[in-house]
C-alpha cells in the first residue's frame, strides 16, 4: 500500500470515527451560543465516572438501578428519574451505602436546580426530584483541550453549585471511604488539565478540591481543602 | 492548444486502445463520442485526460480512475444514421410538433503516444491539485460530469506529470475527514488564532500543523477516552449485569416524560463499545497519525512545491462546505 493509499484509508476511517455511529453527531463538541443546555464533554465525564467506579469496585458492591433505559446515559444534565444510577454498598459493612449519580438535576436550597456531573447521594435519596438534603458531596469534571489550566469561571461554576446544594461540609452521618481515591473526598473539580490554583487555603474558602492530571495513564494530583 | 477531460465512466465515450502494451509504454487508440452536434469543441492537437469507473481494492463501491492521457492526432466526424428505437420515436414526435428531427454524429478522436496513469491513478488523488476543483473537494467528479470538460493547460500538465500538491492534499484530506461542524469550528479557531480573515495569508504547512494539533487533542483524544471507558466497562461488567453495551441517549429524548419503547432506544442510542471499535480501527491503520500526515515523507521536489504554491496562491483553503463525507 502506498503512502497515499494509507492516507486515503485513514481519512475514511477518521470520517467514520469522528461521528457517533448511530446519531451521527460529532464526537468533538462544537460550542454554539444557541445551545441552552450545553453538552459539556460528556465523554470525558463518563470516563471519570467509570474510573472512579472501577477504583471502588474492589471494596463496594455496585449495582445499576432505575435502568429502564438499559445502560443509556444522558449527554446533557437530565432528570434523575429518566436515567440509570448506581447503588454502592460497602462489602465489609452493609450499613454503609449510598447512590452514585451521573448528571442528575438536584433541587437547590431556594428551589433552583443544579446538575453536577457526579453526585454522591444518600442511599434513600428519591428517584424523583432529589434535593440538596439528599446530597453528600459532588464532583464535577472539566475537560481541557491541550491540558491547560482550569479557568476562573469554571472554578466559580463549581463553587456556585456547592453553595446552591449546600454541600460545603460533607455530611458526617455517612462515612464514605474512597480508598485509593480518598483524597477526592469532599467536593472535587476533576480535570485532565491543570488546577486553577495550587493554594490549599484559597480552596478552603470555596470547599473545592482540585484534581489535576486525571487522565489515561497518568497519576492524578489533588489540591485538597479538607 | 486546449486541454480536456473526457468522462468515459458511463460509456459515453467509447475508448478503443489498439494493441497490447506494457504499462510504461505509450499506446495508440481512439475514442468515439456520439452526440447531436456537427462540430467538436476538441480540435486536432488538443490534449486530453480520461476517466473511467473501476471497482476499488479497498471499498465496496466503484471509484473514478484515471484511464489515460494523450494528444489528439486526428478527428473524423461522421453522421450516424443508425438510431435507436427511442431516438426514432423521439424524432417522430418532433416532426409531429413541427420541429426538426435530431441528427446524430459519431466523433472519432484518434490519438498517438497515449499514456496510462501509473503513479497517481485516481481522480481523487488530484482533488487538491487542480484549479478546476475549487469546491466539492470530497467528490471531484462533480466538476467533470459532462462527457467533455475543458481544463486549463496548467491542470493538464498536472495530469501529464502525475504530480500532486502534497501539502494542500494533506491539509484538505484531513480537514474534510472531519464532520462538517468541526470543519467550520476549525476555520473559526484559525481566524481567532491568526487574527485574520484572510486565511490564505497563512502558509499551508503552518495551517496543517495547527489542524493536526486540533484533530489530535480534540477528536483522537476523545477516541482514547471512549476506548479506555469501554475497557473499564468490560472489566467491571458485573456492575451492568454483564450487559456491556453501554452508551448515551440522544438529547432529543433525554427528558421525555413517558417511558420509551425498545425500538426508539435502539434507534437513538450511541454505544461506547461500537464507537470504540471505530477508533481502534484508526489505531490499526496508523498509530501515529501526526507522522502520517507529514509532507516530509513524500519528498516532494522543491520546484514542484514552489510551482504549486504559485498556482494556488490566490485560492482559499480547500475546505469542503457541503455535508459530503469521506466515509
Amino acid at each position: 500500500m502506498t503512502r497515499m493509499d494509507k492516507i486515503k484509508e485513514y481519512s475514511r476511517a477518521l470520517a467514520q470515527a469522528s461521528k457517533w455511529h448511530n446519531s451521527k453527531e460529532a464526537i468533538l463538541q462544537v460550542e454554539t451560543n444557541a445551545n441552552e443546555k450545553k453538552k459539556d464533554e460528556y465523554i470525558y465525564e463518563f470516563y471519570c465516572a467509570m474510573r472512579i467506579l472501577d477504583s471502588l469496585s474492589s471494596y463496594y458492591r455496585i449495582s445499576i438501578t432505575n435502568n429502564h433505559l438499559k445502560n443509556l446515559f444522558p449527554k446533557a444534565p437530565a432528570l434523575k428519574k429518566n436515567f440509570p444510577f448506581f447503588i454502592l454498598t460497602l462489602k465489609d459493612n452493609e450499613a454503609i451505602s449510598f447512590q452514585f449519580c451521573l448528571g442528575t438535576e438536584i433541587i437547590g436550597v431556594c428551589g433552583e436546580s443544579s446538575a453536577p456531573d457526579i453526585s454522591f447521594q444518600e442511599a434513600n435519596s428519591p428517584t424523583i426530584n432529589p434535593d440538596h438534603k439528599n446530597v453528600l458531596m459532588i464532583f464535577d469534571a472539566k475537560y481541557k483541550q491541550d491540558s491547560t489550566k482550569i479557568a476562573d469561571i469554571e472554578f466559580a461554576k463549581v463553587s456556585y453549585m456547592i453553595r446552591n446544594l449546600s454541600c460545603e461540609i460533607p455530611k458526617k452521618h455517612i462515612k464514605i471511604n474512597l480508598f485509593e481515591m480518598n483524597d477526592l473526598i469532599g467536593n472535587s473539580l476533576i480535570t485532565n488539565g491543570k488546577a486553577f490554583k495550587c493554594n490549599v487555603d484559597h480552596h478552603s474558602l470555596y470547599y473545592i478540591n482540585e484534581v489535576e492530571d486525571f487522565d489515561i495513564g497518568k497519576n492524578f494530583n489533588v489540591i485538597k481543602y479538607i | 492548444m486546449n486541454s480536456f477531460v473526457i468522462n468515459a465512466t458511463n460509456n459515453n465515450a467509447n475508448f478503443k486502445i489498439d494493441r497490447n502494451f506494457l504499462l510504461k509504454d505509450k499506446h495508440d487508440g481512439q475514442f468515439i463520442i456520439r452526440n447531436n452536434y456537427f462540430e467538436t469543441t476538441i480540435k486536432e492537437g488538443d490534449s486530453f485526460a480520461s476517466l473511467k469507473k473501476e471497482k476499488s481494492n479497498f471499498l465496496f463501491y466503484q471509484e473514478v480512475k484515471m484511464l489515460n492521457k494523450g494528444v489528439i492526432q486526428m478527428i473524423r466526424n461522421e453522421p450516424d444514421d443508425k438510431l435507436s428505437k427511442k431516438e426514432i420515436e423521439l424524432n417522430q414526435e418532433r416532426i409531429n410538433e413541427g420541429k426538426e428531427p435530431l441528427k446524430y454524429f459519431n466523433h472519432n478522436f484518434f490519438f498517438q503516444d497515449g499514456e496510462l496513469f501509473q503513479k497517481y491513478s485516481f481522480l481523487d488523488d488530484y482533488a487538491y491539485s487542480l484549479l478546476k476543483v475549487y469546491k466539492r473537494f470530497i467528490n471531484p467528479i462533480r466538476h467533470f460530469n459532462r462527457v467533455v470538460t475543458q481544463i486549463t493547460n496548467i491542470d493538464f500538465e498536472t495530469f501529464e506529470e502525475e504530480r500532486i500538491f502534497i501539502e494542500r492534499t494533506l491539509f484538505g484530506r484531513l480537514i474534510n475527514s472531519l464532520p462538517y461542524e468541526n470543519r467550520l469550528q476549525f476555520i473559526l479557531l484559525s481566524i481567532n488564532k491568526y487574527k485574520t480573515i484572510e486565511l490564505t495569508e497563512i502558509p499551508l504547512n503552518e495551517a496543517l500543523e495547527f489542524l493536526k494539533n486540533f484533530v489530535s487533542s480534540g477528536i483522537i483524544k476523545m477516541g482514547s477516552y471512549i476506548v479506555e471507558t469501554q475497557k473499564l466497562i468490560n472489566k467491571n461488567a458485573f456492575i451492568f449485569n454483564n450487559q456491556t453495551a453501554v452508551g448515551f441517549a440522544s438529547n432529543d429524548i433525554s427528558n421525555e416524560e413517558s417511558r420509551l419503547t425498545e425500538a426508539s432506544l435502539i434507534k437513538f442510542a450511541d454505544y461506547i463499545g461500537e464507537q470504540s471499535k471505530l477508533f481502534e480501527n484508526l489505531q490499526i491503520i496508523e498509530p501515529n497519525f501526526i507522522s502520517l500526515f507529514s509532507s516530509r515523507e513524500f519528498g516532494q521536489l522543491n520546484y514542484e512545491k514552489l510551482k504549486f504554491a504559485e498556482i494556488f496562491s490566490k485560492r482559499l483553503w480547500p475546505v469542503d462546505l457541503t455535508l459530503d463525507s469521506y466515509d
